[in-house]
Formats: C-alpha cells, sequence, structure tokens
C-alpha cells in the first residue's frame, strides 16, 4: 500500500486530516488480477468464508462442511470469498453549469475581481468537485488502489484531457490532479454519454463515482446508471448543490445567465421562484426515486462545505457496511 | 375637454418618467449566472406570458396614475365629446342677473362688486363651457335676450346693479318658459345671486310650480346657483322713514325722519365693551344744493338707529313746481275763487360715507311745496255737501293745508272718471249712487293706492244722477245700484224704534253725561227714543281704533247723543262699527288691503240726522278718513324701485325723466354700482323697434334710486325694506325650494368655475385604481412567497 503520496494543491491538510486513515471499501466485489483488500467476485481460497453450497461430484471433499452434515445428514460444501484490488473510474460533470458559484460570491469576484475559488466561500460546483475527486484519488492510491478520471464535456478547442485511465502507480496522483486543475468546465451537459462510455470502456467491475450537480434530464442519466450497474459496476453519486440554487431567494427582476451557453432569461423572481422550487423538488424527488430503485448511493455536498466533509461521510458509510471501524 | 389650470399639463413629459425608470430598470438587472437553468426553463414557461404581461401591465398603471395626477391636477372640465361621463354638457344656458343692491357688496380683496364679479366668473366659466346658446335674463327687462359679442357678461347693458329688488321665482318661471319653447337639448340655468330672501321669497307659491315646470322639462333642465354671500364688514343702509314739510311760524322746514341700519355684524369686540354700545354714523342731507349733516347713533345691540324730526330750514333752496287747473275740479278757498294747485316737489337726498355696499348708501326723499290734505268730494245733496266741504276743511293739525275740491256730478258725466283726479286726494267723499265703471275703477285704484273712500247714502233720483240709460258713459247708475268692495246702501228710511223703558245703563259704547246719553237697554238692541228727536241713536260703536276711537285722552266721541232719523241699511260682508239698537249698521268699514271704505247709513243734513249740529263726530270721522287717505299720498310721493307704474301716476313711462338734484352727482362716489341707466353698451340683441334703447331705458330709470318727474309730479324710487335685511338662503334652503330638480349651488365667490361639472373626480378616482391595482400586482406575489 503506499504509504506516502505527493499532495498537491486540490487537497486541503484539514481534509486530509479528516479523512485520516479511513479506506475505500468497494460495496461489491472487485474483478482484480491483483490480490488485494477487496473482495472479488470469483471464489477463491481466501480464509473469508462466503456461502454454502451443496455438494456436487467434483468438488473438493475438503471443502465439505461436516458440522452441516451432522445437523442435516445432507452435504454442503463451503466457498471462500477471494480478494482483490479496487478500481477507482471518477467521473466528473465538467459541463458549464458546474461553474456556478453562489451569487454573492459572483458579486464579489465581480466587485474585487477576486480569481475564482481562490477562497472556499467562492469556490464553484466544480471546485468542490475537483477536491472530492482528488480527495478518493488520493484514498484510493494511497491504499493500494487504481484510480482513474473522466471528464464528461463537450470535446473543446482547449485540447484539455478529458480521460486518465486507471492506474495503481503514486506518481498517478500527479496525473490525476494536473488534469483536474486543467479543465475548466463549459458547454452543455453530457453527462449521460459518458456514463455510457465509462461503463463500455471499464472491462472489469469497479468503482464509478460520479460528481455532478445532475441537473439533467433524468431518464438518459437513469439509463446511463443502469448500464453501469448491469456491468457489475459498484456506482456512488456526489451530487453537489448550492443553498441559492435551492431557495431562489431573489427579490428583483434578475437576468440568469445559462453557464451551459443557452440565451438569458430576465425573470420576475415573484412570479417565477414557486414555479422554479417545484420543478427542483420534483426532480430531486425523481432522481431520488431513480437513484434508490438503482441501490445506488447518493451523497449531497453543498457548495460551501469543506469537501472532505462528504468524502468522510462516503467513507464511513462504505466502512460501516463492511463493518469495520 | 378644457381645463381651468391648464399650465398643469405642462407636466405631461413627466409620463415619460415611470417609462425611462422602466428601461433604466430593465438595464440595471441583476446579473447571475446560473447552472440550474433547466428549472428556471420550466417555470418560465409557464409564465413567461404571465410575466410580460405583468411587466407591461406596471408600466401601463404607473403611467396611467402619472397621467391622472397631472389631468386631475389640470382640473379638467366637461364638456363637448365628455359629456354624461363626467358631466353634460348644456345644449343653451339662460343666465339669470339678481341686480338687488345687495349684489353692490364690494367683495373683500378685490375691490370689485359681487355682481362684477360674479360676472368675471361666468363669462370665464362660459367660454369653457362653450354652451350652444347663452341667454340673459334679468329683472328689468325679464325677457330673456341672447347673449351676443366677445365681450360676455362683463359688457352687457345690464351688468349694474339696481336699486330694485329682484323677483327670483318669477325670472326662474320667465326661463322655464324660454327654455321650453327653445331649448331641444339639455339645458341649465345660471342664477347669479346672493341668495338673499327678500330676492328668493323662499314663502312665495310660485316655488312649488316651477319645480313641477323644471322636472317635465323633457332634456332636463339643470339650476346652477353661484352664491356669493361673504358678509360684509361694514355695510351701513340709509333711509328716509318721513319727509314732511312744516311750517314754524312763517319760517318753512323740513322734517325728515331717517334710518340707518347696520348691516354688518357688530364685532364681539363692540358688543362685548359696553351693551349699549353705539356708533355714530355721519348723514349728509343734500338739500336744494346745499349739505347739511348729521349724525345717526346705531346701537350694536339692535344695529338700527332713527333720527326723527331732523328739521331742516327751508328758503331759497327750495324747489317749486307750478301746476294747472284741471277743468271741472275746484278748489276752493276762503274767498270762494277758484286757486291755483299749491307748488310741490321739493326733492333732495340723504347718503352716508362710502362703504363696502355703495347701493345702499344714498335715499331719496320728495315732499310736497306744501301739505296739502286734499278732499274730493261728490255730493248730490247741496246740505250735504256743504256740511261735509266744512268738515274737510277744518284744519286739524298746524302746517299743513286742507283744501276741499267738488266735483259736480255734470263733470262726472261729461269727463268720467277724469273729472275725479283721485291721484292727488287722500280721501273721497262720496254722495251718491255708488259708482260702477272708470269711476268703480277709479276709486278701486285709490283705495288700493291707501287712499280712503267714505260713501254716504244716494238721495234719490233727481234726474242727473239717475243715469241708468247713460250708465256706460258717467257710471252713474239708480239707486239700487251695484255695490262696492261687496257692499252696498238699502234706501234711506226711517229707523224702526220702539218704546223704551228708560232702562239705563252703560251702552256697549255709550257714555253719560249729556241729556241725550247713549245708553242701551240690557239686552242690548231696544234703542232709547227720544220725544224731543224722534229718531234712533245709537246703541254701540267701536271705541278702539278707527274712526269712531276715543280721543288721545280717552275721551268717547259724542256719539251717544246723536239722532238719526234717516238711515239706510248697509249691506253686504262688511265690519259695523257703529249700530242702531235693532242691529242695523250705521257706519261699516268693507275689507280692503290698503287704505280705508267706509259706509255710513245717514246723512249729515237735518232731516237725517244731527251729524252737522253735533259737529263734532262728524269732522273727527272725516279727518280721520283723510289722516288715513294720507298714506296714499306719502306713498306716491315715493315707491320702490322696479315697482314704478307711470300710468297709475298720470303719463306715458317717457314722460317720467331722472331728475338730476344740485349738489349730487347721479353717479357719484357713493353710487358705484348704480350707474346711469343712460348708457348704452354693446352685448345684448334687442328685439325689433323703432328705438331700440328708449324701452329699455326707461325700464332702467325706474329700476334705480333717485328722483322721477315728469314736470309737474315728483317721485322718489328707493330699495324695499326687506334689501336691509341680511338673511342669505343656505344652500340646503334653495336646493329645498325645487324638490326634484338638479339644483347645485356654489357658495363661494371663488369657485365660479364650480358651475361646471368638473371632472377631475373621474381622474382622481383613474389615479387611485392604478396605484391599487399596481400595489396589488406587487404586493400580491410578495405575499405568495411570504406565505410559503
Amino acid at each position: 500500500m503506499a504509504s506516502s503520496l505527493p499532495r498537491r494543491s486540490l487537497i486541503a491538510p484539514e481534509d486530509l486530516a479528516r479523512v485520516g486513515r479511513l479506506e475505500l471499501e468497494a460495496r461489491r466485489p472487485m474483478a482484480g488480477t491483483v490480490a488485494g483488500k477487496h473482495k472479488s467476485p470469483h471464489r477463491g481460497t481466501s480464509i473469508e468464508f462466503a456461502q454454502y453450497r451443496e455438494y456436487v461430484p467434483g468438488d473438493d471433499l475438503r471443502r465439505l462442511d461436516w458440522r452441516v452434515y451432522g445437523r442435516t445428514d445432507r452435504f454442503f460444501v463451503k466457498e471462500f470469498e477471494a480478494d482483490t484490488n479496487l478500481r477507482l473510474c471518477l467521473v466528473l460533470d465538467a459541463s458549464g453549469s458546474m461553474r456556478y458559484r453562489a451569487p454573492s460570491a459572483q458579486r464579489r469576484a465581480k466587485s474585487r475581481g477576486a480569481q475564482p475559488g481562490a477562497e472556499p466561500e467562492s469556490e464553484s460546483k466544480f471546485d468542490l468537485a475537483r477536491r472530492i475527486a482528488a480527495l478518493l484519488a488520493y484514498v484510493a492510491l494511497r491504499q493500494g488502489d487504481a484510480a482513474g478520471l473522466t471528464l464528461a464535456r463537450e470535446p473543446a478547442k482547449d485540447g484539455a484531457l478529458l480521460h486518465l485511465p486507471t492506474q495503481r502507480r503514486a506518481s498517478h496522483f500527479v496525473a490525476l490532479e494536473r488534469t483536474l486543475l486543467a479543465v475548466e468546465p463549459m458547454g452543455v451537459t453530457c453527462l449521460a454519454e459518458t456514463l455510457h462510455e465509462v461503463a463500455e470502456r471499464t472491462a472489469q467491475r469497479a468503482q464509478v463515482i460520479v460528481v455532478s450537480d445532475f441537473f439533467c434530464p433524468l431518464p438518459p442519466l437513469e439509463a446511463a446508471l443502469r448500464h453501469l450497474a448491469f456491468e457489475n459496476h459498484d456506482v456512488a453519486l456526489f451530487q453537489l448543490l448550492e443553498q441559492s440554487e435551492l431557495d431562489f431567494e431573489f427579490d428583483r427582476t434578475t437576468r440568469f445567465v445559462d453557464l451551459e451557453g443557452g440565451a438569458p432569461l430576465v425573470v420576475e423572481p415573484s412570479l417565477l421562484g414557486a414555479r422554479y422550487r417545484a420543478a427542483l423538488e420534483r426532480h430531486r424527488a425523481e432522481f431520488a426515486r431513480l437513484v434508490d430503485s438503482a441501490a445506488i448511493e447518493l451523497h449531497t455536498a453543498l457548495l460551501g462545505a469543506p469537501a472532505a466533509e462528504a468524502v468522510v461521510q462516503f467513507l464511513l458509510a462504505r466502512a460501516s457496511r463492511r463493518g469495520r471501524r | 375637454m378644457s381645463f381651468l389650470q391648464p399650465f398643469v399639463l405642462f407636466a405631461l413629459p413627466a409620463l415619460l418618467v415611470p417609462i425611462v425608470i422602466h428601461l433604466v430598470h430593465l438595464r440595471r438587472q441583476r446579473v447571475v449566472e446560473w447552472g440550474a437553468m433547466m428549472f428556471l426553463l420550466e417555470g418560465a414557461r409557464m409564465s413567461r406570458g404571465m410575466q410580460r404581461l405583468r411587466q407591461w401591465l406596471l408600466l401601463a398603471l404607473r403611467t396611467l396614475a402619472l397621467f391622472g395626477l397631472v389631468l386631475g391636477v389640470a382640473r379638467p372640465i366637461a364638456g363637448g365629446w365628455f359629456g354624461g361621463l363626467g358631466g353634460a354638457r348644456a345644449d343653451e344656458v339662460v343666465v339669470i342677473l339678481d341686480r338687488s343692491p345687495s349684489m353692490g357688496a364690494l367683495v373683500p380683496g378685490t375691490g370689485r362688486t359681487r355682481l362684477e364679479v360674479a360676472l368675471e366668473r361666468l363669462t370665464e366659466t362660459l367660454r369653457a363651457a362653450a354652451p350652444r346658446r347663452v341667454t340673459v335674463l334679468d329683472g328689468v327687462g325679464r325677457i330673456p335676450l341672447p347673449l351676443a359679442g366677445e365681450g360676455g357678461l362683463v359688457d352687457l347693458a345690464t351688468a349694474h346693479v339696481t336699486s330694485a329688488t329682484t323677483d327670483v321665482p318669477l325670472l326662474v318661471g320667465i326661463a322655464a318658459e324660454h327654455l321650453a319653447r327653445s331649448a331641444s337639448g339639455p339645458a341649465e340655468i345660471w342664477i347669479a345671486s346672493d341668495g338673499e330672501a327678500s330676492d328668493w321669497r323662499a314663502d312665495d307659491d310660485r316655488w312649488g310650480g316651477l319645480a313641477a315646470q323644471l322636472a317635465r322639462a323633457p332634456a332636463g333642465v339643470r339650476l346652477r346657483v353661484l352664491s356669493s354671500a361673504e358678509p360684509a364688514r361694514e355695510d351701513f343702509a340709509v333711509r328716509v322713514l318721513r319727509a314732511e314739510r312744516r311750517t314754524d311760524g312763517p319760517r318753512p322746514l323740513l322734517e325728515l325722519d331717517i334710518e340707518v341700519r347696520s348691516l354688518a355684524p357688530f364685532t364681539i369686540a363692540d358688543r362685548a365693551s359696553d351693551a349699549l354700545a353705539a356708533r355714530r354714523v355721519p348723514v349728509t342731507v343734500h338739500l336744494g344744493g346745499v349739505r347739511s349733516q348729521i349724525e345717526v347713533e346705531v346701537s350694536a345691540a339692535g344695529g338700527v338707529g332713527v333720527a326723527m324730526g331732523q328739521r331742516f330750514e327751508l328758503g331759497p333752496h327750495s324747489r317749486e313746481s307750478s301746476t294747472t287747473a284741471i277743468a271741472g275740479s275746484t278748489s276752493t278757498s276762503d274767498s270762494g275763487t277758484v286757486a291755483e294747485r299749491p307748488a310741490i316737489a321739493l326733492a333732495g337726498a340723504v347718503s352716508l360715507a362710502p362703504d363696502e355696499n355703495p347701493a345702499n348708501d344714498r335715499a331719496f326723499f320728495v315732499v310736497a311745496g306744501e301739505e296739502v290734505r286734499e278732499t274730493v268730494l261728490v255730493a248730490e245733496d247741496p246740505l250735504t255737501r256743504e256740511v261735509l266741504r266744512l268738515a274737510a276743511e277744518a284744519p286739524s293739525a298746524s302746517g299743513r293745508t286742507y283744501s276741499v275740491r267738488v266735483v259736480e256730478p255734470e263733470a262726472l258725466r261729461a269727463l268720467g272718471a277724469a273729472a275725479l283726479e283721485v291721484e292727488r286726494a287722500a280721501l273721497v267723499l262720496w254722495q251718491a249712487p255708488l259708482p260702477v265703471g272708470d269711476l268703480a275703477e277709479a276709486l278701486e285704484g285709490h283705495v288700493r293706492g291707501g287712499g280712503a273712500v267714505v260713501f254716504w247714502p244716494a238721495t234719490g233720483t233727481d234726474g242727473s244722477l239717475d243715469t241708468s240709460s247713460s250708465a256706460g258713459d258717467s257710471g252713474l247708475p239708480a239707486t239700487d245700484g251695484p255695490r262696492f268692495f261687496g257692499a252696498s246702501f238699502g234706501p234711506l228710511v226711517a229707523p224702526r224704534v220702539e218704546a223704551a223703558d228708560g232702562a239705563a245703563g252703560g251702552a256697549a259704547g255709550g257714555a253719560a253725561g249729556s241729556a241725550a246719553d247713549s245708553s242701551a237697554a240690557e239686552g242690548g238692541t231696544r234703542p232709547r227714543i227720544d220725544a224731543d228727536t224722534d229718531g234712533a241713536t245709537l246703541t254701540s260703536w267701536r271705541r278702539k281704533g278707527d274712526l269712531l276711537r276715543d280721543g288721545a285722552d280717552g275721551t268717547p266721541l259724542p256719539l251717544g247723543g246723536l239722532t238719526l232719523r234717516e238711515v239706510a241699511s248697509i249691506d253686504g260682508d262688511v265690519t259695523g262699527l257703529a249700530t242702531l239698537g235693532d242691529g242695523t249698521r250705521v257706519l261699516a268699514r268693507a275689507p280692503t288691503e290698503a287704505g280705508g271704505v267706509y259706509f255710513v247709513g245717514t246723512l249729515p243734513r237735518p232731516r237725517s240726522s244731527d251729524l252737522a249740529q253735533q259737529g263734532v263726530a262728524l269732522v273727527a270721522l272725516v279727518q280721520r278718513a283723510l289722516e288715513l287717505g294720507e298714506a296714499s299720498v306719502a306713498a306716491r310721493r315715493s315707491t320702490e324701485a322696479g315697482r314704478f307704474e307711470p300710468e297709475r301716476h298720470g303719463g306715458t313711462a317717457e314722460a317720467w325723466q331722472t331728475l338730476e338734484l344740485p349738489g349730487l352727482e347721479p353717479n357719484g362716489p357713493e353710487s358705484r354700482g348704480t350707474e346711469s341707466p343712460g348708457t348704452e353698451r354693446p352685448g345684448t340683441e334687442r328685439p325689433g323697434t323703432e328705438r331700440p334703447g328708449t324701452a329699455r331705458l326707461g325700464a332702467e330709470r325706474f329700476h334705480h334710486a333717485g328722483v322721477v318727474s315728469d314736470g309737474e309730479r315728483h317721485v322718489a324710487l328707493g330699495r324695499s325694506a326687506g334689501e336691509d335685511q341680511r338673511a342669505p338662503l343656505d344652500p340646503e334652503a334653495i336646493r329645498a325650494l325645487l324638490p326634484g330638480v338638479d339644483v347645485h349651488v356654489v357658495r363661494a365667490a371663488g369657485e365660479a368655475r364650480g358651475l361646471l361639472q368638473e371632472v377631475w373626480r373621474l381622474f382622481l378616482v383613474l389615479l387611485v385604481l392604478a396605484l391599487l391595482a399596481e400595489a396589488a400586482l406587487c404586493v400580491g406575489e410578495s405575499r405568495r412567497e411570504v406565505r410559503r
């Protein structure tokens, strides 16, 4: 297991401190060729008992469980888990909407000319997504797992790298970080298409963590998520939200500029607020139903909160499921 | 639409302000980069139309509110196409001018009279209202005349105050009839008046009919009253109560009773200082070019002061004129020769210092050159004629001359009423068949004028008086002729008498103390027979008041000893003043509204009665009748302006001209507002006439205070007593006069434009509604947000 990884600007020391020695656990057995700490879907000679199976001629008689025979007069063999390594595929929504920051931060940035993300209270969703992704990748690489990155964005002329395959080397973190820092979110959302690609591209079972606001049509997204689940990937979602998006507390006529390049919209908040909130609530409810029906974990992170908070919550949830704290 | 303050419309470009603000607001919207556009679009998809509509609505409401504010402040008035919404434009307007003296009061702060101010305001209002036709009506001409010319009401010949009281119900009736004939659309009657009770005559029965008449107008008639009645701070009115020539030995004197009345309320300070506080008001007496001044004390309590018996010497400045004798009439003197008619016509005036109402600061008077109490005597019985003449000539007061003009029956037959000439008489003694025809009319006119007539029974037909065949000419019928004032005589017969039992006792009107005491048997109807006289005696007579009243010291007339040998019953609706024992009326009075009409049921000749022998009662009766008739004489020397009827005084209107008094300017500073009635001004169209100015000038002349004369007679014209009372009707009282009629009273003088239908309220309502709607649009959504 890697004991030290180069730490860059995306990971704050306090975040790292909070994560501590938590480990990234897979919810489903991983399919890897390297012996690792994660369970393999294949049955092997591991010391960890998996399940009983009725004896069929040809099974190894050493695996017969005589105690069960003594109780039931029937022959059952034990099967054991096979441990392997985890492959973490991080998928970040890099569409234009991920550039969203709180309106107050937008005003401060305009008035002071401050660099976006320079202050925590002025970071965008993508800034938070970067931090979460970097933290998760760090944890995975630290514990000897592989980590990769896919950015869901329209190809742009800036030539930004949108995909880094999973690797176990510790130095891979640098590349990950460099990629995260270099890319600028832009364009329309293409998350569903990207997830389909990931599902197709990732040959072996992997842990796919998607970081996005998921403000996109749900049917294609549902199809993509189900594709991933069909491929037996362990999917977890991090939904990034900003409080102003939830409250929509604007008190005067406002021109809303679409971060994904659409036409601006002048809105009388007093007329539109209720409908907006209703539409948002409907979307969130439907999304929650969607992930629940697909048995996908969903974690919500609010802009302005430390990146480690969501990551720690995720890691703890996974660890508790495994019974290890 | 017209505006009363059109300069405010220059603020209309301010309507651009909300539009500019709206546009600037659009430009200066908050800009937010937004990621959750899909939800915004979903919500906007449903409300985009409403949002745009709301924005435009808000802009429109704010602009409308400002528009309503500007127009409302500009005070638009209804007219033209706008009629019916905020007020209908009148098709025709009849303007009634109240030209009574009270309208001559100055409006504080303007230096102009109420009438002048009212005319100016009305002119402006007419320009703004722009009715199709404007007609002017006033109390002098009483003929609705179209208003022509650009000058408007202020240039009218009638735009001046007169001294005559305005008969407002009469003028409203004339206006209503005019509109009924001419108006085809909505019409209005505008009345410029100060609402004084003397002009409006609230108790007049005509108002009831007027209300019904106006309410029946098919197109509708509205009444607008411009009532300007700000109380004056100082307003004194002067009046001459009595003007009489007297003599003090050889010196002729003029004696005046002068009243000064304060029409402005005394201030509280005046009253509080002393309950008996008074103001001494200087009064100038103008007489023959000479001015004298006296002071009249006006008490604070009653506001009236009277200077009684003010005497002024008459000498070189007395003014006299001559008269000519009229054929058929005689005026006897001690020598029996015919004398010329005595000189008459001393005219003068009293005036006050100018105050807030010059129209009541002057009064005129006329006195006869010599106070003559004239009696006209018609008697067919020579003895009666002589006795009555003596009785009428007996002087009862110093400084007065009593003359009797005997009119022969032949003169009556020849000249009819012209022979009577009762215009100058105070008393007519008529011993002849009761008059009919023009004679009756002349006597009735005499009575209406305040004169007195005493009838005596005719002595029967003597040929000359029995004119049953010529009744149409001389009007002297047979003895059983018609009635006069509802009464007539029965035949002259001996009274019915009965033996008396010598009953004594006080008669209802008798007095003891003579051999022929009057007495009445108990029971009251049994006459006493006097063996010496062999006639009836009076058993009762009226002692308190009228012709047979007791003397000033309470001594009754010696009527108890009067013997009546011939009595003619007095039939008809009369009041008995003296009766016989059997109830036969010997003296009776017919009911009259003015003057006096008496019937004496006996004659002063020896065979009929001993009135002549006794003398006292007869002289008292005749002299008292003469005094009663003096009121008509005095009335003929003065009358109310506007009520002077030249025909009643003799002559045509053209013959009567205004007399210029030396030393008194006809249009002096005291008489502002009462200009000379001879000035022609443009502005009114006159009916076709050969002499377009004469009739109107004549009518004007008789409506102004002054002295008019036909060369022989002089009459002082003045204000009515009601004009010296301040009792303006309040708007409610005015409206109550015409129930069912749309009456709008504008009380303040400065708000004549209120006569028009101002529609600024509509714009105020528009403003309020616009602001309320704008608030609802803005606040409603906010409340829903808060509730959420």
